[in-house]
């Protein structure tokens, strides 16, 4: 048991460190995303892939308790929650991530949650159709809102990422 | 195809995941004529690119002792699911009906057998304290197994 978590803590903390800003807060998560996973890991039957499990378990908590502390978007950034953000090396990389992070943070959690499988952990509609529990219908529906509302909001950076690629 | 359409389409195409060879020859043929997708289309790319860059990988420690002892903890709950207090609510319930009986018992000294009296008279106080939690009268014959 003590192998599983030390293989998986990583991805799970990574996952919980895109639902909430503050790295304590995510740290307490990943630990009751782990309490939960060895709690039923009995229950997995191998029915789905297994990190399509663990990512369903996280992500529920991570949304349980998003809800129960009705978090705001406009709560400050916690730049501890990125190695590339550390408070002596500001850099305007960091800036521009607190900004895509605020974007993010700004949007329903439905959203928010199939953006974050797809961008930060790679998913495939398939596999965040699973974690999820819907569609793949839904999940592109929802990824096409939600880039629309982010498209929006980080237009200006948008643009100059375009130009810069030109 | 229609731009409505193959906006519809392009995130998909742009995460690859447009797999049905007639829907990538549409929106590709339809990409090389429209300037507005192809400007919609790379934005998109633009914004994952964006995206990906701030995600960024957190690396910490995994507090593997402090999950195995909330674990451990948790699995002890186990056995009284839902009762984090275990039986301590019920045993506190019954001793508080056992005192009131008991003073009830002591106030009517001397005059008529109250209810209490009768209880305490003719049940042990083990009989007493289940029917206070609401088990109604002691199953002797399942306390005889």
């Amino acid at each position: 048991m003590k192998d599983f978590v030390e293989r998986y803590y990583g991805r799970v903390y990574n996952l919980c460190c895109s639902f909430v800003r503050d790295r304590d807060e995510a740290c307490d998560l990943a630990q009751d995303v782990f309490v939960k996973l060895l709690g039923r890991i009995d229950s997995f039957r191998g029915e789905a892939d297994l990190s399509t499990w663990i990512y369903r378990i996280g992500v529920n908590t991570c949304i349980d308790a998003l809800r129960k502390s009705k978090r705001r978007a406009t709560e400050p950034f916690d730049e501890r929650c990125h190695d590339t953000a550390r408070a002596d090396d500001f850099t305007e990389k960091a800036a521009v991530s607190e900004m895509v992070r605020d974007a993010l943070m700004g949007l329903p959690v439905k959203y928010r949650t199939v953006v974050i499988l797809r961008e930060f952990e790679g998913r495939s509609y398939r596999e965040i159709a699973d974690v999820l529990g819907c569609s793949v219908g839904t999940v592109e529906s929802r990824l096409f809102r939600a880039r629309e509302l982010l498209k929006r909001i980080l237009h200006p950076m948008i643009r100059r990422e375009v130009d810069h690629e030109v | 195809m229609k731009c409505k359409n193959a906006r519809r389409l392009q995130n998909r195409y742009a995460d690859g995941e447009c797999t049905d060879p007639v829907e990538v020859f549409g929106i590709e043929e339809h990409l090389a004529g429209c300037a507005a997708c192809r400007a919609s289309l790379e934005e998109i790319r633009a914004l994952r690119r964006i995206l990906v860059r701030a995600g960024g990988t957190v690396t910490a420690p995994a507090p593997t002792d402090e999950i195995m002892r909330r674990y451990h903890q948790g699995k002890r709950r186990v056995l009284l699911p839902g009762r984090p207090f275990g039986l301590v609510p019920f045993a506190a319930a019954a001793a508080a009906v056992i005192l009131l009986i008991g003073t009830i018992g002591i106030l009517n000294e001397g005059g008529e057998a109250s209810v209490g009296q009768y209880l305490l008279r003719n049940m042990s106080e083990t009989e007493v304290a289940y029917l206070a939690i609401g088990g109604g009268i002691y199953p002797h014959e399942f306390y005889a197994r």
